[in-house]
């Protein structure tokens, strides 16, 4: 890796750990329900909409009234934006006169964005018009991930609470992260954004004349105040086909460093949050390590294999060498402007989040430079995952450590003085084994089927890693597409819209219902035989719970797919 | 009639999710009355579960 790489992530590294803990003490407030700062801004305009909805903010709701609100919330907002794409033809702020959507990609884009996922199956700007883009997917964009927080935090007072079946209130919740944390956080980075070039207007394409004598049309929209939340809420959906490689969207290295610092951000703090509400720092700082140490494996492995260069480019006679004018590395599907090194750590951020968002294609990643992001997605958005989702699939994954522990010294096992038992454990279980079932059945089903291969621009095993990645991406709600794979097909337009919805909510209910048991117990104190959540120990054995359990469902597929095309472009096969 | 079939989809889903929601609620509710109970058996269990925590012991 060149020095500038080096630079580049110790500068981001450094961002974060200066901006994490306080906003982690400022969620902890948001969320704390006592007095926050920023209440006198934000108050009138929360007691505004609890006033327009109807919502007493006062109201606590048991788990289940939680999770019917969340569903509630999720199945009327889906309804309208699949309402609003297929008319948006009909409504106005279209400048470019484009049609409604069609109803599988209507289908599949409004349960994308509903899922905080953002995969898309069409190009935004020959597809989605001015206020599709920014009433209908950008609004998701910030509830979808306002939601996930919910969650998040239910099952936190889940854990803190005793003797109680109430979780707070989602509408709240969603309400507060939305105000407080999520808008301040997108008008701040669209200011900085503008300022550096992202476009944002409400112009028609403007025809240019090129020097070989064609029209190209150039197009414009409201882009910088979709790019913020696009990245700020772990959503990734991109006004241009081309997301953050595109220049009016991420124009240059100051929007790339700013787009990376907004998509590790919030997900990053979420430990710290979790640190604070809990009374003890210690443990939050365990699930912190734990994400940190992942994404930055998975950043200097796909960082150092793609500076590395590309076997391919070298037997065909390419020449890979850092010099005065060229990055060097594995320049294919690369932007000259960013270079091997970010698209590296791009690819390890937005998939080790659930942003999805890309600044370079990754089916022109090395075979184990993309398998870096398909296993990072692998591990269910942990490390550090979206908002809220990472920290509750962290404390998911704490809570199978302890049961696992106490299996091994033969004592009931606690979790911050919360005993975990057979109930506790049926609802981690539904948790860990719904996504690789998924993803697993639907990409079995899809290279079976004659339909759905006929989508993939390769075959072998770039072909299997195109298919399992992209059911990965969709069901574990990242939204990065591999690129490679036609996804605009009725089939995959369903099945892949049953993935998200499956990857969302068949993790959040069984995350509610846990937070819901947990409330409910009176925590013991801690004694003698007390596994110690906060230490070294605690952390090695969460890893390694991680490592295992993802390694043993996912590794035989990851072995067909990209090891053996690795194996296979090393030795010529 | 595609939209009519994607909007019962949608639909039809988050029914089952509802259903979920009440599948789940089973599971902490088996837990929940044992726990009422303060160590007593919860109805139709085999007998009592011992707390072990607190006594070094090893797991029922």
């Amino acid at each position: 890796m060149t020095a500038p790489a080096w630079g580049q992530l110790a500068a981001l590294v450094a961002v974060l750990a200066i901006l994490c803990p306080p906003l982690g003490w400022y969620l902890a407030r948001v969320y704390g329900g006592s007095a926050a700062p920023g209440d006198r801004i934000f108050g009138p305009l929360e007691r505004l909409i609890y006033r327009v909805c109807g919502i007493d903010p006062e109201g606590e709701q048991h788990w289940k009234v939680y999770a019917y609100s969340l569903l509630a919330f999720s199945c009327v907002s889906v309804l309208i934006l699949y309402a609003q794409l297929r008319l948006q033809g009909h409504l106005p702020l279209n400048p470019n006169h484009l049609g409604d959507v069609s109803p599988g990609l209507s289908f599949n884009t409004a349960v994308s964005f509903l899922t905080n996922t953002n995969w898309q199956n069409y190009a935004g700007e020959t597809t989605m018009t001015q206020l599709s883009q920014m009433a209908g997917l950008a609004f998701h964009n910030f509830v979808s991930a306002a939601a996930g927080a919910a969650v998040a935090v239910a099952l936190v007072r889940g854990l803190l609470r005793r003797r109680t079946q109430n979780l707070g209130n989602f509408w709240v919740d969603l309400t507060r992260m939305s105000v407080r944390v999520l808008l301040p956080l997108a008008v701040v980075g669209t200011l900085i954004l503008v300022s550096q070039g992202t476009v944002q207007n409400f112009h028609a394409n403007t025809p240019a004349h090129t020097v070989e004598g064609a029209v190209q049309p150039i197009p414009g929209g409201p882009v910088a105040s979709q790019e913020a939340i696009k990245e700020a809420g772990q959503n990734g959906g991109g006004f241009f086909n081309a997301n953050s490689a595109h220049p009016f969207e991420n124009p240059n290295a100051i929007t790339d460093f700013l787009e990376l610092a907004l998509i590790l951000l919030i997900p990053f703090a979420f430990p710290f949050m979790y640190g604070f509400m809990v009374g003890d720092l210690k443990q939050g700082v365990v699930i912190l390590t734990v994400m940190l140490t992942l994404w930055l494996a998975a950043a200097l492995g796909a960082m150092q294999l793609e500076t590395a260069g590309s076997v391919k480019l070298t037997a065909a006679g390419a020449n890979q060498a850092v010099s005065a004018t060229q990055s060097g590395g594995n320049m294919e599907g690369k932007e000259v402007r960013f270079g091997p090194a970010s698209c590296g750590l791009f690819a390890a951020s937005t998939t080790g989040t659930s942003t999805g968002a890309v600044n370079c294609m990754h089916d022109s990643m090395t075979p184990l430079g993309g398998a870096i992001p398909l296993v990072n997605m692998m591990f269910g958005e942990v490390d550090p995952g979206g908002t809220g989702s990472g920290l509750y699939g962290m404390l998911i994954f704490a809570l199978l450590a302890v049961f696992i522990a106490g299996l091994m010294v033969g004592r009931t096992p606690e979790y911050l003085g919360k005993k975990i038992q057979a109930a506790e454990m049926k609802l981690v279980m539904l948790y860990i084994l719904a996504v690789p079932i998924v993803i697993l059945a639907f990409t079995a089903a899809s290279v079976l089927l004659k339909g759905p291969l006929r989508s993939l621009a390769n075959s072998g095993p770039h072909g299997l890693t195109e298919m399992i990645y992209a059911f990965t991406s969709m069901a574990n709600n990242n939204g990065s597409a591999f690129a490679g794979l036609n996804g605009n097909t009725p089939w995959f337009n369903i099945t892949g819209a049953i993935a998200m919805l499956a990857g969302r909510f068949l993790l959040m209910i069984p995350v509610l219902a846990l937070a819901g048991s947990l409330a409910m117990k009176q925590p013991v104190p801690p004694s003698a035989g007390t596994f110690p959540t906060g230490s070294k120990l605690f952390y090695g054995l969460l890893l390694g719970v991680v490592l295992i359990v993802v390694g043993l469902t996912f590794f035989p597929v990851v072995a067909l797919g990209p090891i053996v095309e690795h194996l296979a472009g090393h030795f010529r096969l | 009639l595609a939209d009519v079939g994607f909007v019962v989809l949608l639909v039809a889903f988050f029914a089952v999710a509802a259903a979920f929601v009440a599948a789940c609620d089973k599971i902490v509710g088996t837990r929940a009355t044992f726990d009422a109970g303060e160590g007593e058996p919860a109805p139709g269990s085999g007998g009592p579960v011992r707390d072990d925590a607190s006594e070094g012991g090893v797991a029922a």
